[in-house]
């Protein structure tokens, strides 16, 4: 309940910024995903909503995501961020993210903050986490307990390609977060992510994560597993592949996108009409 | 082809680079990804259920209020190498201790050759028993069994006195589901008035996390808050090579160094720690080897 008012706050809160004309208000992007997740002492599913708004393009990007266990309802993650978009590519996010169990009676609550490059094909970020576990008041999503408190290292790193008429693409990477976990040094592995681009704003996706853990005492195991498949929906038109960075911050102008849409029906038009000819000829 | 090179490069950089962020003394050492054991940790678990281990013969108690005993972690004991089993069979005389406990890490490659080296220098010096928790160097050159078979089971807990002791298998960084049911039940169903939980790998290591301790997150969390719940008093563990002492609501984490002559702690001298039981207090201290 907590967490559905915060997500109202923000929303509401964007949309009367904008309704008193002193800023802009926009809804940028939204993420639906339905995951398992099977790991030693955890395996069950999950469903992630995440969205994000912005009130001003560069400065002011807040985000905002939950995670709901629906197999037990004992595990909740959600998380409140902001990203300072300094150029198309560049851009420094901060985090805070919360993780409670019921059962257990624990908390954790991450402030993860790290800098981000999406060029077109790789994709790589790094910062610090500043990580709290909570023994006592675990639903309390801004406590800091300095018990237990510990720095990590974060690293993301990724590479990506079109194909198939530029519908369809795959990546491969590595990475010891995500929006909304942490995971450990040693709790290493490889994720693949296909993904189909449905409409001009609209993306499906499926991803499988793999981590290994013991790499440093040497004793490997596979540990946890993730497979996800996600809706992803973006408030810019997504650019062809010959333009570089498949989804631009900045939307192209009305003309622009105009000739684009012209463009974009008239080589339908020819493509209908090269089939048709190809029948006939048959 | 650039491209797929470029791709696998730097992919394959990405997967190495945790060995090189854990290499060194208690981390991956050259030939270890050859040698290590493979045994899992839910099978090791269920030997230790099954009865497959030597069983833990406990000394009788004189007397149940007060009584000490050692612990010391990280031995790494090598037939070629300097110990202090020596120092050691001293100090548990001149102390009077009951027994010795240690964190894992009894042997440097868990191979036959150390083992029956470390059970020779054991029998000539030490006239009270060693229990000892498993470390991910006893597991090397497939070394499971001949621990279970001449050390101990790696999951067990015991009472002696008035304290409760149990020994966690963390050897693979990681503890499992089996495992963390039956840490619970046992903490739950224990009155003693002090627990001890011995576990080769720690939950915490200062403010800078390093790739020492527990690997999965959602694990560290979930025995954190199990040896809080359940009022465990201290959590004695190694594998960092490193002495740190922390308090929290109650709990003393302790990361005990080494007691290796040759695989020093970075910021100390090799150690044991003697433990003095006495009513409802336990005090403690560090007593370091002699070079």
């Amino acid at each position: 309940m907590k967490r559905i008012a915060i997500l109202l706050i923000l929303v509401l809160g964007g949309v009367g910024a904008r309704a008193s004309g002193q800023i802009e208000f926009k809804f940028k992007e939204a993420d639906y995903n339905f995951l398992y997740r099977n790991s030693g002492i955890l395996g069950n599913m999950y469903l992630q909503a995440g969205e994000q708004v912005s009130l001003h393009p560069q400065w002011i990007n807040l985000g905002a995501g939950v995670e709901i266990d629906f197999t037990d309802e004992t595990l909740t993650r959600y998380y409140f961020e902001e990203s300072l978009k300094f150029s198309e590519r560049n851009s420094l996010v901060l985090r805070l993210n919360h993780f409670e169990h019921k059962d257990w009676e624990v908390g954790e609550n991450f402030l993860n903050a790290y800098f981000q490059q999406n060029r077109d094909r790789l994709r790589w970020a790094v910062g610090v986490a500043w990580i709290s576990p909570l023994l006592d008041d675990w639903q309390n999503p801004v406590k800091f307990d300095t018990d237990f408190d510990q720095l990590r290292l974060l690293y993301s790193i990724s590479y990506g390609w079109p194909f198939y008429k530029d519908k369809f693409d795959f990546r491969i990477g590595a990475q010891n977060f995500t929006q909304f976990e942490n995971f450990g040094y040693d709790d290493v592995g490889p994720f693949g992510e296909l993904g189909y681009q449905l409409t001009n704003r609209s993306r499906i996706k499926a991803m499988a994560d793999f981590r290994i853990t013991g790499i440093g005492t040497a004793t490997m195991s596979l540990e946890r597993q993730t497979y996800l498949v996600g809706l992803e929906w973006k408030n810019v038109p997504r650019r062809p592949a010959s333009e570089g960075t498949r989804w631009p911050l900045k939307p192209k102008s009305p003309e622009k996108e105009k000739d684009q849409a012209k463009k974009d029906k008239e080589e339908k038009a020819k493509a209908k009409k090269d089939k048709k000819d190809k029948k006939e000829k048959k | 082809m650039r491209k797929f090179i470029s791709v696998f490069a730097i992919f394959s950089l990405v997967l190495i680079s945790p060995l090189f962020f854990s290499c060194g003394e208690g981390g991956l050492e050259p030939g270890d990804l050859l040698t290590s054991g493979n045994s899992d940790v839910d099978a090791r678990f269920q030997d230790c259920k099954d009865g497959k281990a030597k069983p833990i013969s406990l000394p009788s108690v004189i007397d149940p209020e007060h009584f000490s005993f050692l612990w010391l972690t990280d031995m790494h004991i090598r037939s070629d190498r300097e110990d202090n089993f020596d120092q050691l069979g001293n100090y548990s005389n001149e102390l009077g201790a009951s027994f010795i406990l240690t964190s894992g890490d009894l042997t440097d490659d868990g191979s036959g050759d150390n083992l029956d080296y470390l059970l020779s220098q054991e029998e000539t010096y030490l006239n009270v028993p060693l229990y000892s928790a498993l470390g991910n160097h006893d597991l090397y050159s497939n070394g499971w069994e001949r621990f279970r078979d001449n050390i101990g089971p790696s999951v067990t807990s015991f009472v002696y006195g008035n304290s409760f002791f149990m020994f966690i298998d963390s050897a693979s960084c990681k503890i499992g589901n089996d495992q963390m049911d039956w840490i619970e039940d046992q903490l739950r169903n224990d009155n003693s008035t002090h627990k001890f939980v011995l576990s080769h790998i720690c939950l915490y290591d200062g403010d800078l996390e390093t790739p020492t301790i527990l690997c999965d997150p959602d694990e560290r969390l979930r025995l954190l808050a199990l040896i809080d719940k359940y009022d465990v008093d201290y959590f004695l563990c190694g594998h960092k090579h490193w002495v740190e002492e922390d308090e929290v609501d109650g709990v003393h984490h302790i990361m005990g160094g080494t007691g290796s002559p040759w695989k020093r702690p970075y910021n100390s001298k090799p150690l044991f720690w003697y433990f003095q039981v006495n009513g409802g207090d336990v005090e403690y201290s560090k007593i370091h080897f002699e070079d």
